[in-house]
C-alpha cells in the first residue's frame, strides 16, 4: 500500500495538466486516496450498492474512497478521436481488479455534433458520469443518498450530442443507447449481472457563465435474477399469489430515472442542487425520490462547505395471507432494497497544490433501522439504531 | 518577487490572427472560449491556447477574467476530461509560443500582457488586471 502511495505521489507531483505522448496521444490520470471511519459497528455504510459491504467493515476502511484510473486520448484529427479509460476501485467481487470503464471512437463531423460509440459513461443521474474523479468534486464522494443506489457507471453502446448556442451558453442535446456490461452485489452474496441489460435516454443540458441546469430522463430494463428473488417468486406462485409473484419478479422489469439537476458556480461560491426518482415496476427496489443540496465557499486554498441530502423508498405493504410472522419476513426482504435515510455533512476542502487537494468531512446519517439498500449487517444490525457518524479524508489527485 | 508582482498588475490583452473575421468579443464569449462551451471563434473551428503550470500571467488571466483559481479551473477541466465530455485549451511553454501558434493558426486564441502585443496579434478584448 505504501509502495503504491509514493508511486502516486511521484506520478501526481509531475507538473502537468496531461502527458504528451506523441502530438496526437496523450494519458491523464486520476486517483483518490481515502480513509473512512465509520462510528457504529452495527451496520456498514456503504459509498453505493457497486460495492460489497465484506471490505468496508473495518472501524476505518481505506476500500470506500480509494481508487485510481488512466485515461489515453487519442486525437486523429479534427474529426475523430479515440478515448480508453481503466479505473481499479473496490468492486463486487471483493477486489481492485481494474475494469475498463471507456473505449470509444468520437465522431465529429461538424463542430456541433458528435457521435460516440463504444463503451460510454453513463449520464443517468445529475453527474453520475464523474462519479469516480474526486477532485473534481468538492467532496470526500458524491452524496450516497442521491448516487449509491446506481447499479452501473457505464455501458455498451452509442450516444450522440447536438450542441446549441442560446444566449450566454450552450445547449447540449443528448441520446444514448445500449446495453450494460457490469455485476453488482446482490442478496445474500449472489451477484447480479447486467450485461445484458439495455439502458437508453436523453438529457438536455444548458450551461452559461455561472449556471448549469441538466435534466436526464432514462431507462434500464433488468435482465438478470437473482437467486434469494426466484425463491420468493416461487413462494407466492406455491400459495397462489401471481399478483405478488410478478411484482416480485426482477427479469424484465424496468425502471426509469428521472434527475434534474442545477449548479451555481460563480466567484468563490459553488452550489449544488438536484433532484432524482427511480420509477420502478418491480416490488424489491422499489420506487425511490432523492435530493441534495450543497454549499460552498472558497476563502484562499480552503473551501468549506455543507452537504445536505435524502433518500427515501416507497415502502408497499405484503399480505400473504399466512399470517403477520409471514408478513414480517417478507417486509424485512424488502427492506433490503429499500432506502429512507437523510445526512447532513460538513467538511472542508484544501486546494494544496493545483492538482491536488486534501478534503475532510464528517457525515451524521440518519437512517431508518429497516430499509437497508445503502447498508451492509455489521457486528449487530438487530440493535443498531440507525444513527451513524461518518469521518472521512481524502487526497485527490489528476494529471 | 518584484517581477511576479508587476506581471499580476500588468493588463492582459485577450488576441487573436488578425486574418480572423472577430473583431471584438464580450467577456462572456472569451469565458466561454476557454471553458470549451463556445467551439467556433468566427468561421473557424477555435483553438484556446493557455500557458503551461502555474504561470503568473495564467493565474491573473483566470483570476480577472473569471474570479477564479487555477485549482477551479483543473476541477473544472477534471471533469470534463474524465467524463469524456471536452480537452482543456491547448498548454503552451511561453509567450511566444503562443504567438507563434496564433500566427499558424486562423482559429487560435490566446491571451499575453499587454506589453506583449505585436502587430501579428489583433486584440478582441482587454482584461484589467487590477479589478
Amino acid at each position: 500500500m505504501k509502495i503504491y502511495l509514493f508511486a502516486f505521489l511521484y506520478v501526481f507531483s509531475i507538473n502537468l495538466y496531461a502527458i504528451s505522448l506523441s502530438e496526437k496521444l496523450t494519458l491523464n490520470g486520476f486517483a483518490t486516496v481515502g480513509a473512512a471511519y465509520n462510528d457504529d459497528d452495527n451496520a456498514i455504510y456503504l459509498r453505493s450498492i457497486a460495492q460489497p459491504p465484506e471490505g468496508l467493515e473495518d472501524d476505518v476502511t481505506f476500500n470506500m474512497d480509494s481508487r485510481v484510473g488512466l485515461q489515453l486520448n487519442y486525437q486523429a484529427n479534427e474529426n475523430l478521436h479515440a478515448g480508453l479509460q481503466v479505473v481499479s476501485k473496490y468492486r463486487y467481487d471483493d477486489t481492485y481488479t481494474p475494469n475498463i470503464t471507456w473505449a470509444y471512437l468520437k465522431f465529429s463531423p461538424e463542430s456541433d455534433w458528435d457521435l460516440r460509440l463504444g463503451r460510454l459513461g453513463l449520464d443517468i443521474f445529475f453527474r453520475s458520469d464523474s462519479r469516480d474523479i474526486g477532485y473534481s468534486y468538492l467532496w470526500v464522494r458524491p452524496p450516497v443518498d442521491y448516487y449509491g443506489q446506481l447499479n452501473i457507471s457505464s455501458f455498451d453502446g452509442l450516444d450522440f450530442s447536438h450542441y446549441i448556442p442560446m444566449g450566454d451558453g450552450l445547449l447540449k442535446l443528448k441520446g444514448f443507447a445500449g446495453v450494460g456490461h457490469q455485476k453488482f452485489p446482490a442478496f445474500g452474496g449472489n451477484q447480479l449481472d447486467l450485461s445484458d441489460s439495455p439502458v437508453y435516454g436523453f438529457l438536455a443540458q444548458y450551461q452559461d457563465i455561472n449556471w448549469t441546469y441538466k435534466f436526464v430522463i432514462s431507462e434500464q430494463e433488468l435482465n438478470d435474477q437473482d437467486p434469494t428473488v426466484d425463491q420468493l417468486v416461487n413462494f407466492f406462485e406455491l400459495i397462489n399469489r401471481p399478483d405478488y409473484a410478478n411484482s416480485f419478479q426482477l427479469d424484465g422489469k424496468t425502471f426509469r430515472y428521472y434527475s434534474l439537476g442545477v449548479a451555481y458556480d460563480k466567484g468563490p461560491w459553488r452550489s449544488q442542487f438536484a433532484l432524482g426518482y427511480i420509477d420502478s415496476e418491480n416490488i424489491i427496489v422499489s420506487d425511490n425520490k432523492t435530493a441534495y443540496f450543497s454549499l460552498g465557499y472558497k476563502l484562499n486554498d480552503w473551501t468549506p462547505y455543507l452537504l445536505l441530502s435524502a433518500s427515501e423508498s416507497d415502502k408497499p405493504t405484503v399480505t400473504s395471507g399466512l399470517g403477520p410472522p409471514t408478513d414480517a419476513l417478507i417486509a424485512s426482504a424488502l427492506g433490503g432494497g429499500q432506502v429512507d435515510q437523510t445526512t447532513v455533512g460538513f467538511g472542508a476542502r484544501y486546494d494544496f497544490k493545483e492538482n491536488m487537494a486534501l478534503k475532510f468531512q464528517a457525515d451524521f446519517v440518519e437512517s431508518k433501522t429497516d430499509t437497508l439498500l445503502l447498508w451492509g449487517s455489521g457486528d449487530d444490525i438487530s440493535s443498531w439504531d440507525g444513527e451513524n457518524m461518518i469521518i472521512s479524508v481524502t487526497l485527490d489527485m489528476v494529471f | 518577487m518584484l517581477l511576479c508582482a508587476t506581471a499580476q498588475a500588468q493588463d492582459l490583452a485577450v488576441v487573436v490572427n488578425p486574418l480572423n473575421d472577430v473583431k471584438q468579443l464580450s467577456q462572456s464569449e472569451v469565458i466561454n472560449l476557454y471553458m470549451g462551451r463556445k467551439k467556433k471563434l468566427g468561421q473557424n473551428s477555435v483553438l484556446p491556447l493557455d500557458l503551461i503550470g502555474t504561470n503568473p500571467v495564467k493565474l491573473s488571466f483566470y483570476k480577472h477574467l473569471m474570479d477564479k483559481d487555477l485549482s477551479e479551473i483543473n476541477s473544472y477541466w477534471a471533469r470534463l476530461i474524465f467524463s469524456g465530455q471536452g480537452s482543456p485549451p491547448r498548454q503552451m511553454d511561453s509567450i511566444e509560443e503562443i504567438r507563434q501558434t496564433i500566427r499558424d493558426n486562423l482559429g487560435a486564441i490566446g491571451y499575453v500582457p499587454v506589453n506583449e502585443i505585436t502587430e501579428d496579434l489583433k486584440v478582441v478584448f482587454r482584461i484589467k488586471a487590477n479589478q
